[in-house]
């Protein structure tokens, strides 16, 4: 697949209040402002389906069918339950997850390793050593988590499972799955708020 | 659910955020997050969490038309005037108020049941692409990319050994008719093969060797095979 250079790279960005403005213009029918959006936080979200699908072209569908519910859901985002990229990410986590259900049934190995790597972000030197820095952040809490905790997470995060769900898949009680992902999650979040002050 | 801390569902909250509680619980959750701003906070926490995992984790990079497409359709939408939408709409609304033949509920009662049946091929026929698919191992995969000409899936299979060929899931051709493969070499288009059936699935040993820069192709030919192309693509990825 080619690797064409898309919009402005802002990952990372922090603008609660922007994203709260765009949010309000593409509620009242701005094609422009949800490109915008896009450009804020495309690629991650691209990212996210394309590791959850395994595979470049059901990344591509879903990512546009999660931009679309943007559109249409964005008059009933409330402020108040969290902010719009969590919003958007749980939009489109969804969207993957009622693809994979109903299309995929299986995460097809659609994508070798190298062809994978070709994706890979070419932008500019500075926002690679940010995203490399928050990166190699996360990628420190989360193999400091227990063996089992990061299996429940993976399982949730990337492979969209309930808690039921991963309960048979891991021949675990329900109780103990529960309790990972509390203590997991607890974690992650803990060492990445006292590693970043300021960041959110 | 699990209620504690003075009625506050504070184990449940990092599930909530992960979006995979059960649904009745998930309803629960969020009932009680409207009304308290503590657990909202904290639900909060764990969703920013799950961002820096996103954004951590995301090498991938969108082709530029994906942007393109997402604006332009709605756009498109847009530039539709509400009356216009409401008048289809109203339209739609008339049309079945209508009082209907006997010869229409039957019809659509028999279209129901062809769907079905199309229905429970279509999921047979993913069902054993996929196993078929399970099946590979020790070989580069490559999923072909639809065309829009059918619906269907296919994966070039090029194994370490041995000749690479099209695992396809597409829809039975008509009568006297097969899937062929293609190899598209710049301007020249080789035969490569016709589809064997393997059940549900459809199999394809491409007879015309993958050079370097070479893409295949599936079209719909006569039973006999072509030596070009007489109908349009529909699958076609990278080969070589």
């Amino acid at each position: 697949m080619p690797v064409i250079p898309s919009a402005p790279d802002l990952v990372g960005s922090d603008r609660p209040a922007d994203d709260g403005r765009l949010i309000a213009r593409i509620a009242k029918g701005d094609p422009d402002a949800l490109g915008e959006l896009y450009d804020r936080y495309g690629r991650v979200v691209f990212g996210v389906l394309y590791r959850m699908l395994a595979s470049p072209e059901a990344a591509e569908e879903v990512v546009q069918d999660a931009f679309h519910s943007v559109w249409r859901q964005a008059g009933s985002y409330r402020t108040e339950r969290g902010s719009v990229r969590t919003w958007l990410l749980a939009i489109s986590r969804n969207a993957a997850i009622d693809w994979r259900r109903t299309k995929g049934r299986r995460v097809e190995r659609e994508t070798a390793i190298d062809d994978a790597a070709s994706l890979t972000d070419e932008s500019r030197v500075e926002d690679q050593v940010i995203t490399t820095l928050r990166a190699e952040r996360v990628r420190v809490a989360v193999n400091g988590l227990p063996a089992e905790q990061r299996e429940v997470l993976d399982l949730s995060f990337w492979s969209g499972l309930s808690q039921t769900e991963i309960a048979a898949r891991t021949g675990t009680p329900l109780g103990t799955v529960k309790s990972r992902v509390r203590l997991g999650m607890t974690k992650l979040r803990d060492r990445l708020t006292d590693e970043s002050p300021g960041q959110r | 659910m699990t209620i504690r801390n003075g009625g506050h569902p504070r184990d449940e909250l990092a599930a909530f955020a992960l979006g995979i509680l059960e649904p009745g619980e998930r309803a629960r959750v969020d009932a009680h997050l409207d009304r308290c701003t503590s657990c909202r906070a904290e639900t909060r926490a764990y969703e920013e969490t799950m961002w820096d995992i996103a954004e951590a984790s995301s090498l991938a990079r969108p082709p530029a038309y994906i942007r393109e497409r997402i604006v332009t359709r709605e756009r498109r939408r847009a530039a539709v005037p509400p009356a216009v939408r409401r008048s289809l709409g109203a339209t739609v609304l008339d049309f079945l108020r209508r009082p209907l033949p006997l010869a229409i509920p039957l019809a659509l009662a028999a279209f129901l049941v062809f769907s079905a049946v199309q229905v429970l091929d279509l999921r047979a026929r993913s069902e054993a692409y996929a196993r078929a698919l399970d099946g590979v191992v020790g070989a580069r995969v490559v999923s072909l990319a639809e065309t829009g000409e059918a619906q269907g899936r296919g994966s070039l299979i090029v194994p370490s050994s041995g000749d690479p060929y099209l695992l396809l899931r597409l829809p039975a051709p008509s009568a006297g008719r097969t899937w062929q493969a293609w190899v598209l070499r710049g301007d020249v288009v080789l035969p490569a093969g016709l589809a064997q059936s393997r059940g549900d699935v459809d199999v394809i040993r491409l007879t015309t060797p993958l050079a370097a820069g070479d893409s295949v192709g599936v079209t719909q030919e006569d039973a006999a095979g072509a030596q070009q192309p007489t109908s349009k693509l529909v699958l076609v990825g990278r080969g070589g």
